[in-house]
């Protein structure tokens, strides 16, 4: 009974320790296999635009927010859209962007914002 | 007291410590809200008048979902529709929004904004603004601006530091 009751204890900690609230938008119905948690995703802001010499899909949108006094930085953030881009099985995010939105009181919103892409298959 | 039942409800209390509405909540909701860090329970706590930016596009549609998204501007080149992203061309796919080489041929033609007869009268929600240009024909084309960080966003995604001038949207929106 006491270890159920920590156990409980524990889950709510949790729960209320999720200091992040992600949103995917798919753009297509295909869906791709996921990356092993080895491969390195890159992450291009729309600055950098990719060269169309190299095809590509954009297969859907990712943000993730949280408040920088949960020790929520755009380091995390970053991370946290690389792990989703690895699970849809994506070769890298473009247009990313960190936008932060201040609170009074001193506490700050960090949203990141970018889309998802696949390389097309090269043809010779 | 039991020591167990204890130890559950201080559990509790930590729990309900950290808790704070997300700024999602605060999304659902329909604002959002400004945050007064109280630092007892609830911690911070959001009411007022909206005060930062959201986003009632697509972008907040529920997951696995196809949904078009609105930073894709449809613009049709020698009758093929490609969509305008950041500066960069796609044309749709069921594999997603596939990058293609700039087209060559005519001038772009931009199917939003849309040209409109009269004068609306403008609107603005908390992070967009419709701006009615005048355009070559006579008429107006309804141009949407967004804010963007400390700047606004234009409907083919450039970026300006501050509220573009009339004269400026002309030059690309009055066609």
């Amino acid at each position: 009974m006491k270890k159920q009751l920590l156990l409980v204890g524990v889950l709510v900690l949790g729960l209320a320790g999720c200091a992040t609230s992600t949103r995917y938008v798919n753009y297509t119905d295909q869906a791709y296999p996921p990356k092993d948690q080895y491969y390195t995703e890159n992450v291009y802001s729309a600055a950098q635009p990719l060269s169309a010499a190299n095809p590509y899909y954009v297969i859907g949108k990712v943000s993730i927010e949280g408040f920088a006094s949960s020790g929520v930085n755009p380091a995390t953030l970053t991370n946290q859209a690389k792990v989703i881009a690895r699970k849809r099985g994506a070769d890298a995010i473009i247009n990313a962007e960190t936008v932060v939105y201040r609170y009074y009181g001193g506490d700050a919103l960090l949203r990141f914002k970018g889309e998802l892409i696949v390389y097309a298959p090269t043809t010779k | 007291m039991k020591l167990s039942l204890k130890i559950f409800i201080v559990f509790l209390f930590l729990g309900l410590l950290v808790t704070r509405p997300s700024s999602s909540e605060a999304y659902w909701h329909g604002h959002s809200y400004v945050g007064v860090n109280i630092g007892v329970w609830p911690g911070s706590y959001y009411y007022g008048g909206p005060y930062y930016p959201y986003y009632a596009d697509p972008y907040y549609a529920p997951a696995y979902t196809v949904v078009a998204s609105s930073s894709y501007q449809p613009v049709v080149v020698n009758g093929v529709t490609y969509y305008l992203n950041n500066g960069v061309y796609y044309i749709y796919t069921q594999y997603g929004y596939q990058a293609v080489a700039n087209p060559v041929g005519a001038a772009p033609t931009v199917v939003q904004p849309t040209t409109v007869t009269t004068v609306p009268a403008g609107v603005s929600t908390d992070d967009s603004y419709t701006i009615n240009i005048p355009n070559s024909k006579g008429g107006f084309n309804a141009v949407i601006i967004k804010r963007s960080g400390n700047g606004f966003l234009g409907p083919q995604g450039e970026f300006y530091s501050d509220f573009p001038k009339v004269s400026q949207l002309q030059v690309m929106y009055g066609k």
